[in-house]
């Protein structure tokens, strides 16, 4: 099987992202198309379902992570990453899951959690997330009184 | 009926009404109900709210008995509850709707969100809606349960439920009280709590809480690890750390019956239980072999002499992972630390003897072979002793960290001759020791002698040849920090200046420096570099002169 450095990975809007093998096969989806496939240039078409901002993220995500070596650097940059607002932390984190990254995905899911985490209570987590309460008097009776060490 | 005409607010209560097929208002047929609907609720809308006041009157009136007054009445009641909950029940519908669209991540990922969560986040996080709530009811969130607080608020049936949630996933539980970040920092700060000295407790009435029972007491009594137990201790199988921290009602008995349902447990550590550490080391050697890391710290710093060789020698034998073990505020005599520490190494008798020799008379395979991390900070009654030859030509002692901070009876000599050892190549994995003492180290001789000089000590020459290790030797200072550079190149002239503080605090014999002087800084992650060595005279009880070594 002759592998080449570099991956083509075609994106939804038909663009083409030329990424390190290395790189790309940090993605346990197109680890498991490019096997299968033998082939390193056709990647399924399946990937056409990622459209281009996520792939371009996932791209410069990797070579980043693997340019920094230091623990310090590498939790510094990373903080930096993700330090973006919701929607885009929600692109990454479809694209993660999708791709089946699972560094990425860590670093997402640990970013919403800290989201979630600076809110002190629950008035703060519906206003940040927009979110209702849809709970029926009687539910919110009963999660008060299972909550009532929280102070909720 | 206002409500009627405000079906958002829910301060009518839901009454329980009968089944709208058997009333016979209604019409059966079913798009006559919705015209029929359609025009009621377009009222709101056209006619002013007054109007349907007046008209249910004048309905009232015309009612030919009391009795079909009454009817009628009971009609609007159920009519309008009826509105009422099916009004609230679509609201809920399309805010969850709403909910499931701002929150576009799919539950397995929000789970795994949940996951990472705090106890108390996840809390907060399941009483927001019922999208969160369903998600965070999955076993996963309560892998690690975490329900430290910092005034009493758990209680029982809190562990409880959240272990039942954990089901298969539970591996970490966390409990008690654990004082705030606003205690004074310091790393042998005792995590020993008394709820009499919290100054939270201004709203918190202890007596109060001592006589309700059940639910809603916000104690944990001594029956707070009993979940672990429950279903022949599914739950307990699963358990690889515990943590428990100031829980005053805890006794031997219900802490042993913890312990022997939880086979798998890797890290124990336990901080101002009422538990005698003979009874809990007994526990702990009969039934977790896998333990790596014990932590203990006393609940009365200096009064538990409970422990006795043999269960040094039974932990030793039965728990031969134990990578770290740290054993605070008890009394402990020298033989005993020993043979939780020495190893017994594959050279045969000589090393047997010499074992022999240092007091202890059990035979066996003695030390813990993986012992990495030791902390025998605030003990009372080591001396050291137990420290000579410890780490001698055979095999090698693996030990990497040595804290022996405020060991009251520590003595210069034995602090001396280890660093000696360390100075000739023994313990050659050592890179943390801490022998600071906030009263200074217990001269030779008499252990009210003490001594804050390190003349005798070879500090300079070992952070020389073995710049590795962090050394931390804080004696108090009287407040003014010289290192010791400084100390080799003053002279006797500018240290006279000194006894005029010192006296003010000698004179009436006490040992104890005043500790608000006392450079107490003990912060762990200093560098592996630094070492800070502060205090260089040695007192004399019995005399008001002070003798200043240079070094």
């Amino acid at each position: 099987m002759l592998l080449s450095k570099n991956s083509a990975l075609e994106s939804k809007d038909n663009e083409i992202f030329e990424v390190e093998e290395s790189i790309a096969i940090q993605s346990e989806l197109i680890k498991t198309m490019t096997t299968m496939v033998n082939s390193k240039a056709y990647v399924n078409e399946r990937n056409q379902m990622v459209p281009e901002a996520r792939c371009r993220k996932q791209a410069n995500y990797h070579v980043e992570q693997n340019n920094k070596i230091v623990d310090e650097e590498l939790s510094d940059w990373e903080s930096k990453f993700f330090e973006v607002d919701m929607d885009d932390l929600h692109e990454l984190f479809m694209a993660a899951n999708y791709l089946e990254i699972e560094s990425l995905l860590n670093g997402v899911t640990k970013r919403v959690g800290d989201f979630i985490k600076a809110c002190k209570n629950v008035e703060v987590i519906r206003q940040t997330f927009g979110i209702n309460n849809d709970f029926a008097a009687q539910q919110e009776e009963e999660i008060r009184k299972l909550n009532s060490w929280n102070h909720i | 009926m206002d409500t009627l005409l405000h079906p958002s607010t829910s301060s009518m209560a839901k009454r329980p009404c009968p089944s709208s097929a058997e009333n016979p208002m209604l019409p059966s047929s079913f798009s006559q109900m919705d015209n029929l609907l359609l025009s009621f609720l377009s009222l709101s809308d056209s006619s002013p709210p007054v109007s349907l006041d007046l008209s249910f009157d004048r309905l009232l009136e015309s009612a030919p008995s009391d009795a079909d007054q009454s009817l009628l009445i009971d009609r609007a009641h159920n009519l309008g509850s009826l509105l009422l909950r099916a009004a609230n029940r679509s609201a809920r519908k399309r805010a969850s709707l709403h909910n499931s669209i701002a929150w576009a991540l799919p539950p397995d990922l929000t789970i795994k969100v949940f996951s990472m969560l705090d106890s108390q986040s996840l809390c907060y996080a399941a009483a927001t809606c019922s999208m969160f709530n369903k998600c965070a009811m999955d076993p996963l969130c309560y892998a690690n349960i975490d329900l430290t607080t910092v005034v009493p608020k758990v209680n029982n049936a809190v562990v409880s439920t959240m272990i039942q949630r954990a089901g298969k996933s539970f591996r970490s539980l966390k409990l008690g009280i654990v004082p705030g970040p606003t205690s004074s920092p310091g790393s042998c700060q005792p995590l020993v709590y008394s709820i009499r000295n919290s100054v939270d407790v201004s709203s918190f009435s202890w007596n109060d809480k001592k006589t309700r029972q059940g639910k809603e007491s916000s104690i944990l009594t001594r029956s707070c690890l009993y979940p672990l137990s429950g279903d022949n201790g599914a739950a307990g199988t699963l358990l690889r750390r515990l943590h428990l921290y100031n829980i005053e009602r805890m006794d031997n008995a219900s802490f042993c019956v913890a312990l022997a349902a939880c086979p798998s447990l890797l890290d124990l550590e336990i901080v101002g239980l009422h538990v005698e550490l003979r009874q809990t080391l007994i526990s702990v050697s009969s039934n977790c072999h896998l333990i790596e890391r014990l932590f203990f710290e006393s609940s009365k710093t200096g009064r538990d002499d409970s422990l006795k060789s043999p269960t040094c020698v039974d932990l030793v034998n039965n728990c031969p992972n134990i990578s770290s073990l740290s054993l605070r505020g008890f009394k402990l005599q020298d033989y005993k630390v020993r043979i939780l520490v020495k190893v017994l190494g594959r050279v045969g008798l000589h090393k047997y003897l010499d074992f022999w020799s240092s007091g202890c008379c059990m035979p066996g395979r003695v030390g813990f072979r993986k012992l990495k991390y030791a902390d025998f900070s605030t003990s009372y009654l080591i001396s050291g002793t137990f420290l000579r030859n410890l780490g001698s030509g055979f095999g090698g002692n693996l030990l990497e960290v040595l804290i022996l901070r405020d060991c009251m009876h520590l003595k210069e000599v034995e602090v001396a001759r280890f660093l000696t050892a360390v100075l000739a190549g023994d313990f050659k994995f050592l890179r943390y020791l801490d022998i600071s003492n906030r009263e200074g180290l217990a001269s030779e001789g008499d252990w009210y002698q003490r001594s804050y000089n390190s003349s005798i000590i070879p500090l300079k020459q070992v952070l020389e040849v073995r710049p590795n290790i962090c050394l931390l030797a804080e004696f108090p200072s009287e407040g003014c920090y010289i290192d010791i550079d400084h100390m080799f190149d003053s002279d006797v002239n500018s240290e006279i200046s000194l006894p005029s503080q010192l006296s003010s605090h000698t004179s009436d014999g006490s040992l104890l420096m005043s500790s608000s002087e006392s450079s107490y800084n003990s912060d762990q992650g200093s560098g592996n570099e630094e070492y800070q060595v502060s205090g260089f005279v040695i007192y004399e009880e019995s005399s008001d002169e002070v003798d200043f070594l240079v070094v």
